[in-house]
């Protein structure tokens, strides 16, 4: 699917160290499972850079690790704060990225871990959700009772979980799939799942807090991370519009059905 | 696009969208400065700096509601 965000290595990673990249990103958008739309919003790309930066900053401050080394404003790399405009470039580090072979309707992901080592894109994307719309297939994977929730039956209404869910997902498939917890194990190396869990946790929890802070709610969102030496880091871009549903206070409260305000508006739709 | 995406479940082929008889179309105008809007309000109100010359969310989030 194309990107919204254009890749650019500066240093290749190799077998053992990682690289460095950066992203810049652009006022195009996509919508989920067709890919690039024909208009550009102005702006889109600033904001997403901005929060993006802003939440990685965050991040390093909760001393959570990711792959964030600063944005780009006149070819120098620095922190948000020393910046004089909205930037549009992100620095960050890079790993390795295997080809994921694929032959008679499977993957390999055994070639793909085989070519990683210890420097790789740990190929899944870890969804949280602190709520469960209407439309999301959560549902379909199980009852509210599975989520803490006391119901017999999803309720015709979005519905708060009372602990945050994550999932797992595959992240290089033609048709991504949601995934059992063993299969997810699998596809995941030698990184522990317990470690992405714990990273998305975190992840979901100052997310929450700072939206809370800035009065917007925050449904669900999803990270990918990357693994290096021993240590797990939370890569790609973290808790934007496009990423992330932040419905607004006022949203929130006129509506307690799914369509929050940045799914109404944001290109890439409600998450699945 | 669901007949392309069945035939492509079906058949194991990965490029299903080359399928698919339909283009997207052009955004209007007022809807792509009402997005924009909404971007900027929304990113200056979750950094808690006004770093676009944007409206309010509340505002920018009406704007779009009435769309």
């Amino acid at each position: 699917m194309t990107s919204v965000k254009d890749f650019r290595v500066e240093e290749e990673p190799t077998a053992t160290d990682l690289g460095r990249g950066r992203f810049v990103f652009s006022d195009r958008y996509s919508v989920f499972d067709w890919g690039e739309m024909p208009d550009h919003v102005p702006n889109k790309g600033a904001s997403l850079c901005l929060m993006g930066a802003y939440n990685f900053e965050l991040l390093d401050v909760n001393h959570v690790p990711t792959h964030y080394l600063g944005v780009v404003e006149d070819g120098e790399v620095k922190e948000l704060g020393e910046c004089e405009s909205p930037p549009t470039e992100m620095a960050i580090e890079l790993t390795q990225v295997p080809d994921l072979p694929h032959a008679d309707g499977a993957y390999d992901y055994d070639a793909y871990h085989e070519a990683a080592g210890d420097n790789y894109l740990i190929p899944l994307e870890i969804v949280f959700r602190n709520t469960v719309p209407v439309g999301s297939s959560l549902r379909r994977r199980g009852e509210p009772a599975d989520y803490g929730l006391d119901a017999d039956e999803w309720p015709d209404e979005a519905v708060s979980l009372p602990e945050p869910v994550v999932e797992f997902s595959t992240k290089y498939e033609e048709q991504d799939r949601y995934l059992s917890r063993a299969e997810a194990d699998d596809i995941a190396g030698k990184v522990d799942l317990g470690r992405l869990e714990e990273l998305a946790l975190a992840v979901n929890h100052v997310l929450t807090e700072r939206a809370d802070e800035a009065g917007f709610d925050h449904e669900d969102g999803k990270i990918e991370c990357l693994y290096h030496d021993g240590t797990v880091k939370v890569g790609d871009v973290v808790g934007t519009f496009d990423e992330n549903r932040f419905p607004t206070a006022d949203s929130r409260s006129r509506k307690r059905s799914s369509a929050s305000t940045t799914s109404a508006s944001s290109p890439s739709g409600s998450r699945p | 696009m669901k007949d392309a995406k069945a035939e492509a479940i079906e058949t194991g082929e990965p490029n299903w969208r080359e399928n698919c008889a339909v283009e997207p179309d052009r955004l209007p105008a007022d809807i792509v400065e009402a997005l924009s809007d909404l971007y900027c309000a929304g990113t200056n109100a979750y950094v808690d700096h006004d770093w676009f010359d944007a409206p309010t969310i509340e505002d920018a989030v009406a704007r779009v509601r009435d769309l």
